[in-house]
């Protein structure tokens, strides 16, 4: 499902008429994956990337946040 | 500094079809928030005549979207002014069939308010009616408005927009027909 990959911002989930691909309702669950890429790689400004999105399509991995005792020994080391 | 270039025929896939698409989006002016920008120093044609950004709408506004009867739509470009003092009317004439309640209601309130449109032709290509300065406003009835005379006329209402503009662009971007959300 599309919405694991990326975000719909900005406007509540419903009907945009994009560049190319015309009217796609965005509140539907079955969108192509591929047109939401390639519309998010254009610019298209009410989609933005999860991080599965980021780590599927670009291999950006998230950074795991340290915890505090982690944090603490590391700034110990130094 | 702008740069000329060749101006060659350039239709891509053969494609220059006439008229407009059978949906025409249209919103009151005061509901747009940001307005997609026009070029400044553009160093090509190309980038001369195309809008940056986004119609962006205001917290809880949209576009919507109106049916037109095909063939009956036109943006036409009017040129006006005198030497030195040349801008644009572009116009915007559709038919919408029947009189519903809808379409009174449509008109009654758009007849003497600003309004924003965006057309797409054929091909496509879309077109702003509207800008941060100056709306689209409602010109009239040029091919009738009402019952027609006899049982094969058609009823309905046709209907003008104009809107006054410098210069002439090209819209890229999309079109909200769902609500914005604040923030």
């Amino acid at each position: 499902m599309w919405t694991q990959y990326f975000n719909f911002i900005k406007l509540r989930r419903g009907r945009v008429i994009v560049p190319i691909h015309g009217e796609i309702d965005f509140s539907a669950d079955n969108i192509c994956i591929e047109i939401c890429k390639e519309l998010y790689e254009k610019g298209f400004p009410y989609l933005e990337l999860t991080e599965l999105g980021k780590k599927e399509f670009y291999g950006i991995i998230p950074e795991t946040p340290l915890s505090k005792q982690e944090q603490t020994s590391k700034k110990k080391k130094f | 500094m702008l740069e000329f270039t060749d101006i060659n025929k350039s239709l891509p896939n053969g494609q220059n079809m006439g008229g407009l698409t059978q949906e025409i989006y249209y919103g009151f002016h005061a509901d747009v928030l940001t307005w997609p920008t026009a070029p400044v120093d553009a160093a090509t044609l190309a980038a001369n005549a195309v809008l940056t950004g986004e119609l962006a709408m205001k917290p809880g506004k949209k576009l919507f979207k109106m049916y037109i009867t095909d063939d009956t739509g036109e943006f036409m470009i009017e040129p006006v002014g005198e030497l030195d003092g040349k801008s644009f009317v572009t116009h915007l004439t559709v038919f919408h069939p029947g009189l519903k309640d809808t379409l009174f209601g449509f008109i009654n309130a758009a007849k003497n308010d600003n309004l924003v449109f965006v057309v797409q032709d054929s091909d496509g290509q879309k077109y702003l009616m509207g800008d941060k300065l100056r709306p689209a406003v409602y010109a009239g009835s040029p091919d009738g408005f009402g019952t027609g005379k006899e049982t094969a006329a058609r009823k309905g209402i046709s209907m003008e927009f104009t809107y006054k503009t410098a210069n002439l662009y090209i819209y890229p971007g999309s079109i909200p027909l769902t609500e914005a959300l604040p923030g």
